[in-house]
């Protein structure tokens, strides 16, 4: 697969002494990206899109380990040290946005828009003026899913090795604000 | 008629983003869907949003999908139970999943038939040279096609479900100079040669450009082969040979881009060389 041997190559320059195992990691990474983009918008060139993306990772894998030591979740008890490199080599806030919005959907569907909403960035008052109701109502009703969200994870969901992701509850805190 | 459609198109603007966010009704979205098969103004403004990301937790993220095999037995309950019934039900990223996987093993065979490093002991130097060159012609033959797929038959890689546009764009306006503003240059010191200072090119790969500088007699003084990539993101173009450098005079310097093609995308500029007295 001449994209990956280009990426690996391009990855092992930007990244010299990483792990192997952490460039193969990337390499997946980047061509799941490209045929994402693929599938919204024609790629004109191919070097210069895997020339991006070969340095959006490189960049991505620095950000998340710092990221992963900035909310100060603890590694799971994994016994495999490489399952832990993976755990801290994954995207925090793309994983919470998905294990958010899925969690809502199978749960509780009526908060998904919301979800959705806050995780978009809209303001309540667009929300609420587009379903017809008054804003004081549509945060009562985030504010609801919210404590459906807490009540379902803190109760032992979620719970691994005693650990619960922590920033969450702040993110939550802060949005109601 | 006319006022029906404006009303239509005013009342659909501002709810562009909250179909893109999922947010409308059923009915409002059915609505709106109809008005943006209909209006190009609309259906724009849309694919543009499209562009900007996927919405959040529509699919898996791609830094859990590269690492799902070992991954899986360290997420959190509920991630990973919803994580697989994500997996059962959307296609595309199981289409991704496996991708990836196979991109992995195809990684993995590459590195296998590649030579082990070890330290070199100077005492036995010339017995390790020896035993190199034995590898390296084990290596050899183990390489070629036929060999290597006769012991151990290799499934073959699986086509990126991509779509590449048949040919690159050529960015507009390249140059810094134009007939009325002509490009600005210096003698680089010490060095028998000419800088131009260029626009860079916005496009950093690796389509073709024909550098040529070409003397008022029409006679071409300078030809060379280079890339977008190795123009971007320098600012200037370095022209000359030590050994024969530009005589004084004038000049224009021809970027043909996708020289292959016809007709050629070219672009020019002059210039002038004079030695400082």
């Amino acid at each position: 697969m001449a994209a990956a041997r280009f990426l690996r190559a391009r990855l092992r320059r930007l990244l010299p002494g990483t792990d192997g195992d952490d460039i193969e990691d990337l390499v997946q990474e980047a061509l799941i990206d490209l045929i994402r983009t693929s599938r919204s918008e024609r790629i004109r060139n191919l070097d210069a899109i895997l020339t991006t993306f070969a340095k959006r990772k490189a960049i991505d894998l620095v950000r998340r380990r710092d990221r992963w030591v900035t909310v100060g979740l603890p590694d799971p008890e994994a016994p495999d040290p490489r399952a832990v490199a993976c755990w801290r080599a994954t995207d925090p806030a793309e994983r919470l946005a998905f294990t958010v919005v899925r969690f809502f959907a199978r749960e509780r569907s009526a908060c998904e828009p919301l979800a959705r909403a806050f995780l978009t960035g809209h303001d309540w008052a667009s929300v609420a003026a587009q379903m017809g109701i008054a804003e004081a109502a549509v945060r009562k009703q985030w504010s609801r899913c919210v404590e459906h969200l807490r009540r379902t994870w803190q109760g032992g969901a979620l719970m691994v090795s005693g650990s619960v992701w922590p920033w969450l509850s702040r993110e939550l805190d802060d949005a109601e604000r | 008629m006319r006022n029906a459609e404006h009303d239509e198109h005013a009342w659909a603007q501002p709810r562009l983003e909250l179909l893109h966010a999922r947010l409308l009704s059923p009915a409002d979205e059915a609505r709106l869907e109809r008005h943006v098969q209909t209006c190009a103004d609309c259906r724009d403004t849309f694919v543009q949003m499209s562009r900007l990301g996927p919405e959040p937790g529509a699919h898996v993220p791609a830094s859990v999908l590269a690492r799902w095999p070992r991954l899986a037995s360290v997420l959190p309950t509920i991630e990973r139970e919803l994580i697989t019934q994500h997996l059962q039900e959307c296609d595309a990223c199981r289409e991704e999943l496996r991708i990836a996987a196979s991109a992995r093993e195809a990684a993995g065979r590459e590195v296998s038939l590649g030579p082990r490093v070890t330290p070199i002991n100077t005492d036995r130097i010339w017995a390790l040279l020896a035993t190199a060159a034995a590898v390296c012609l084990a290596l050899a033959w183990w390489r070629t096609p036929a060999v290597r797929d006769a012991g151990q038959p290799a499934p073959p890689a699986p086509a990126l479900p991509v779509t590449i546009a048949p040919a690159p764009v050529l960015p507009q306006d390249v140059m810094r100079g134009s007939a009325e503003e002509p490009v600005t240059m210096a003698e680089p010191r010490g060095h028998e040669a000419v800088a131009l200072e260029l626009r860079p090119f916005n496009v950093a790969d690796s389509t073709p450009v024909v550098v040529e500088v070409v003397s008022a007699t029409g006679v071409v003084a300078l030809r060379m082969l280079r890339t977008q990539g190795d123009l971007y993101p320098h600012r200037q173009l370095v022209l000359g040979d030590p050994r024969s450098p530009l005589p004084d005079g004038d000049y224009v310097l021809r970027l043909i881009a996708r020289p292959d093609r016809a007709p050629a995308d070219t672009q020019s500029a002059r210039f002038s060389v004079r030695r400082r007295p």
